[in-house]
């Protein structure tokens, strides 16, 4: 690593695909992951070691640790971030919170470089009904539909009457978006239809993750380990139901 | 040797370093009752939220009132079972990769093992064997111990914990949350005679406990009488007496039957004011010393987790970068 450089240790467990990378300015130096469900908890700081020796890089030189902060599982961010904040604090070091839509929006968007016309993009994260996040992005990464926790049936509405052309769809949901799509709006012109993005664009990658840490830690963008907590973008099913009860008695 | 302890096994963040497993240098307990008291139960979700929110906090006020840095620890330990899996999680990945990062050892800690240990956080601890009674809102064990590590089951629960019936009784009895420690206040006022329990039959081992049917018997008390303040008082000072008794029944049978040197009582309900005088009055009987932590090492603390996490490395039992959280763990000797 040279003077001046920047050098981040970028962790990814908001998915399916749990994985950490090394990255040292534009370059991914090394990245591992493993696409298992369960197995984040013990995997993630084996894999951590690992990446880091592949790397020949002594933690100490590294500018910050790196984590996708969220939309998704709940337990994988939890684990994601408390080993960042784990790891930061021990080696005295700042975390960068990277939103995990920046990380889609970005592989989305290398993906169908090129394409005529640039599809949209629709973010789907949490496989799991009251964990779903859902966002859409204009090809050039303006924010048309905000992040927000919703059914994919309501996003799907949404997403009919507000995109003309093409949508490209990522985020460990996309496929239940594409499924509903096809399923409830049959009949649309060929260049309206949802299509999910390939294999390697479809999850976020740790690789990603780092190399957006690189420009968000350019631009000051970084926090206290202590501040390195989830964005959930969902209140926990106990606390809707109060205020559901809450809003009940008044109107009683 | 100083050792962080770290507890997010269930709704609090807890953690203290502890020199040498017995010397408590400080102990912090960022408490979620607040949180969870208008849904009347811990809610895990929003547990392991705050345990998120709130472990470097609880870390560094911890250290900061030793006057120590991350770079005086030689070791960090922290539970990793049984308990709430999001809460564990927190704790057990946030614990690990500090050790990682700070290159000193870690202890995976079992939280029974944990709750025994609190009877070590003295300078003069207690003699092996040793009969622990480990009395919370998720355990109600006997347990024999005859060396850091070496443990024998001889009696648990078949259904309830005893700290789950006081806190779900005092629930029903409309005391406020968390329940045990009110009930324990309310029973003091009651006639402990008005409302009677008979002893449970039990249809596993002859030292298990059962307090299912003692729950429901309360809870029918409740519903024939009503909810007047003096049958709360009457129903909570029955039901604490019958749920003493029964974790005391089989302890002189098990002293004969062990030879065990000395009687400790651990656990969240070890605050119990009851319990603490029973336990008492039984072991000047029996002729055995008897040791109970002070209530702030009774319920959830990290300084538990420390001292037990002590004796482990002193054996030299380190746990790997791939320890992982598990809601439910058998205690087992190592």
């Amino acid at each position: 690593m040279l003077e001046g450089e920047i050098g981040i240790l970028a962790i990814e467990t908001t998915t399916s695909l749990m994985g950490v990378a090394v990255v040292v300015g534009e370059e991914v130096v090394s990245e591992g992951f493993v696409d298992q469900p369960k197995v984040h908890s013990y995997k993630l700081l084996p894999m951590c070691d690992r990446v880091l020796r592949e790397a020949q890089l002594d933690p100490h030189l590294l500018s910050a640790v790196a984590v996708s902060i969220g939309p998704g599982s709940f337990t994988g961010l939890r684990i994601g971030c408390a080993t960042a904040q784990g790891l930061a604090h021990a080696w005295g070091k700042r975390v960068v919170p990277v939103p995990t839509f920046s990380v889609l929006f970005e592989q989305a968007r290398r993906e169908t470089q090129g394409l005529h016309p640039a599809p949209s993009i629709a973010a789907v994260q949490g496989r799991a009904r009251a964990q779903t996040v859902t966002a859409l992005y204009s090809p050039e990464g303006s924010e048309l539909i905000p992040p927000v926790g919703r059914s994919i049936e309501e996003f799907a509405l949404e997403l009919k009457s507000s995109v003309a052309g093409p949508v490209i769809a990522v985020g460990d949901a996309a496929d239940l978006l594409v499924e509903h799509f096809k399923s409830e709006y049959t009949g649309l012109p060929q260049d309206t239809q949802v299509t999910a993005a390939g294999e390697r664009a479809r999850l976020p990658l740790p690789g990603t993750v780092g190399r957006l840490a690189v420009g968000m830690m350019r631009k000051g963008l970084s926090v206290d380990p202590k501040a390195a907590i989830p964005l959930y973008y969902r209140k926990h099913q106990a606390e809707v139901g109060a205020a559901r009860k809450r809003m009940n008695e008044r109107r009683d | 040797m100083k050792i962080l302890g770290i507890d997010t096994s269930c709704d609090d963040t807890s953690c203290a370093v502890v020199e040498d497993g017995h010397r408590v240098l400080s102990s912090i307990v960022s408490s979620q009752v607040d949180l969870h008291a208008r849904f009347g139960g811990v809610v895990p979700e929003i547990a392991s939220r705050k345990h998120m929110e709130m472990m470097i906090p609880v870390v560094e006020e911890c250290l900061s009132q030793a006057s120590l840095t991350l770079s005086d620890l030689d070791g960090i330990a922290v539970t990793y079972g049984p308990g709430l899996l999001g809460s564990l999680l927190v704790g057990v990945s946030y614990g690990k990769s500090l050790a990682y990062g700070l290159g000193i050892p870690l202890a995976g800690v079992h939280h029974l093992e944990g709750h025994i240990s609190a009877n070590f956080l003295r300078d003069d601890p207690p003699p092996f064997p040793l009969l622990n009674l480990v009395v919370s809102g998720g355990h109600s064990d006997l347990i024999l111990m005859r060396d850091h590590g070496a443990y024998t089951v001889l009696g648990e629960t078949l259904d309830d914990a005893a700290g789950e019936v006081f806190d779900k009784v005092a629930r029903e009895l409309g005391l406020p949350y968390p329940g045990g420690p009110h009930l324990d206040k309310v029973a003091d006022q009651g006639d402990e005679d008005e409302v009677k329990f008979t002893r449970p039959k039990i249809h596993g081992h002859r030292f298990d406990y059962s307090f299912s049917g003692t729950k429901t018997r309360a809870l029918q008390e409740l519903e024939k009488r009503g909810a007047s303040p003096e049958t709360v008082r009457d129903i909570a000072a029955g039901l604490r007496k019958a749920i003493v008794r029964d974790l005391l029944y089989h302890v002189p049978e098990v002293f004969k039957m062990t030879g065990a040197r000395a009687f400790a009582v651990s656990g969240g309900v070890a605050a119990n004011s009851l319990l603490r005088r029973e336990s008492e009055r039984l072991s000047k009987e029996l002729g055995v010393p008897l040791y109970i932590p002070p209530k702030e090492y009774c319920t959830d603390n990290g300084a538990m987790i420390a001292s037990a996490g002590y004796f482990r490395l002193k054996a030299g039992k380190v746990s790997g970068p791939d320890l992982s959280a598990e809601a439910s763990l058998p205690l087992t000797s190592w």
